[in-house]
C-alpha cells in the first residue's frame, strides 16, 4: 500500500466520486415506466395464477392421500385463492407506498438522487 | 392452405433425442435441450476461466467483462440481503450466469432455449426453494417459521392467516419458474409467428399460380411482419437479460427469510 498522503486521500476521494458516478449511471433502478408497468402486471397476474395452481395441486395431492374427496379441494383451492389475492393487494400497497416516495421526492428537489 | 412445419412457431421447443439412454425405467436421453445446458455452462466457465487465467490487478478486457459481473451480482447481494449473504454468492452467481447464458443463447437462430422448458425453470426454482427451507431451519431452527406468523396480529386472525402465509410461500417457486419460462416461451412464440407470417405472404409467389387480389397485397406488404418481428428482436435481448436479473434478484430476497425469517 501506498503510504497515506494528501494526494492519496484525493486520488481515493476522486475515484470514488467516479465509482458513484458510474454507478448512478449504470444502476437499473430508474426502469422506464413501461417495463416497471409490465412487471408490475406480471407480478400480480402470475401471483394470483399462482396461488390458485397451489391450492389446486394441493388440494388434489391431499384428497388422493387422505381420501376426502372433495373436500380438500374446495377448501385449498379457495385458501390458495385468497393467498394468490392477498399477494395481489400487499404488491399494491407496496406499489402505491412507492408511488407515494417518488411524489415527495419530486415536490422536494433536496432529495432528488 | 398447405401445413409447413417450418412455419410452425411451436416446432421450435420440440426435444429430441440425441443419444437414447434408460435408467431403472426413466427416459434419461441426451437430448437437444440436454446438449445447450451443457453448452451453456461449458461457455460460462470457459469464459471464467479464461478471464481468470491471466488475472492481474489492472484487468485487461476479458477480465474486466468476468468483473462486471461479479459485482453485479455482489451489489445485488448487499443491497438485498447484506455481507452475511456472500454466503450464497455462488449459487446466485451461477444462477444467474447460467439462466442469462442460456437466454443469450437461444436468441441465436436456430438454437434450443432451454429456458422454455417450464421443466429447467421449476428445477431451478425448486432449487432456490430448498435452499431458503433447508438453510433457514439450520440457522434460525424452529424460529425459521416466524415466517408464517405476522407480527402485531391477534390470535384468532392468526387462524386464518397462518395457512394463507404457507400457500404464499409455496406460490414462490411457481411463480419464480413460471415467470422466466413464460417470457422466454411467449417471446419465442411471437418472433416466429412475425416471421412466419411474412414468409406465407411471399411464399404464395413461388406456387406458380395466378395470385388473387388478397394475396397481392400480401406480397406487397410481406416486409411489414419482417420488420416487426427485427424490432422484438432487439426488444427479446433485453427481455432475456431482464429475466435473469429478474431470476437472480428474487433468489436474493428468498435467500433473505432464511437469514431474517421475522418480518
Amino acid at each position: 500500500m501506498a503510504p497515506s498522503s494528501p494526494e492519496n486521500d484525493d486520488l481515493g476521494a476522486r475515484i470514488k466520486a467516479a465509482q458513484d458516478q458510474h454507478r448512478a449511471k449504470t444502476e437499473p433502478k430508474p426502469r422506464s415506466s413501461a417495463a416497471a408497468g409490465y412487471g408490475l402486471g406480471m407480478k400480480i397476474v402470475l401471483d394470483l395464477v399462482g396461488g390458485a395452481l397451489v391450492g389446486l395441486i394441493f388440494g388434489l395431492a391431499l384428497d388422493r392421500v387422505a381420501g376426502t374427496e372433495p373436500w380438500g379441494l374446495i377448501i385449498l383451492l379457495c385458501l390458495g385463492m385468497a393467498a394468490g389475492f392477498r399477494l395481489m393487494l400487499r404488491t399494491a400497497e407496496q406499489q402505491a407506498k412507492r408511488n407515494a416516495e417518488s411524489a415527495d421526492a419530486a415536490d422536494d428537489p433536496s432529495q432528488k438522487g | 392452405m398447405m401445413y409447413r412445419m417450418e412455419l410452425d412457431p411451436m416446432h421450435q421447443f420440440v426435444i429430441s433425442d440425441w443419444i437414447p439412454l434408460e435408467f431403472a425405467g426413466f427416459d434419461i436421453s441426451f437430448t437437444n435441450a440436454s446438449f445447450y445446458m451443457l453448452l451453456a455452462v461449458v461457455l460460462v466457465v470457459g469464459f471464467f476461466l479464461i478471464a481468470l487465467s491471466k488475472a492481474s490487478i489492472v484487468p485487461n478486457k476479458v477480465q474486466s467483462v468476468g468483473e462486471l459481473g461479479y459485482e453485479f451480482i455482489a451489489n445485488m447481494i448487499r443491497d438485498t440481503i447484506g455481507e452475511e449473504g456472500f454466503k450464497f454468492f455462488p449459487l446466485v452467481f451461477s444462477l444467474f450466469m447460467f439462466v442469462f447464458t442460456a437466454n443469450m443463447l437461444g436468441m441465436i437462430p436456430l438454437f434450443y432455449t432451454t429456458t422454455s422448458q417450464v421443466i429447467v425453470t421449476a428445477s431451478l426454482a425448486l432449487l432456490v426453494f430448498f435452499t431458503v427451507i433447508i438453510y433457514g431451519i439450520m440457522k434460525n431452527g424452529l424460529k425459521f417459521f416466524k415466517l408464517f406468523a405476522p407480527s402485531g396480529v391477534p390470535w384468532p386472525l392468526l387462524l386464518l392467516l397462518v395457512p394463507l402465509e404457507i400457500i404464499s410461500f409455496f406460490v414462490r417457486p411457481v411463480t419464480l419458474s413460471l415467470r422466466l419460462f413464460g417470457n422466454i416461451l411467449a417471446g419465442h412464440i411471437v418472433l416466429k409467428l412475425f416471421v412466419g407470417f411474412g414468409v406465407s405472404m411471399l411464399s404464395v409467389v413461388f406456387a406458380g399460380e395466378a395470385l388473387s387480389t388478397l394475396e397481392v397485397v400480401g406480397v406487397v406488404g410481406f416486409w411489414m411482419p419482417i420488420v416487426m418481428a427485427i424490432a422484438l428482436t432487439a426488444l427479446e435481448f433485453l427481455v432475456a437479460f431482464l429475466q435473469a436479473y429478474i431470476f437472480a434478484i428474487l433468489t436474493c430476497i428468498y435467500l433473505n427469510d432464511a437469514f431474517h425469517p421475522a418480518h
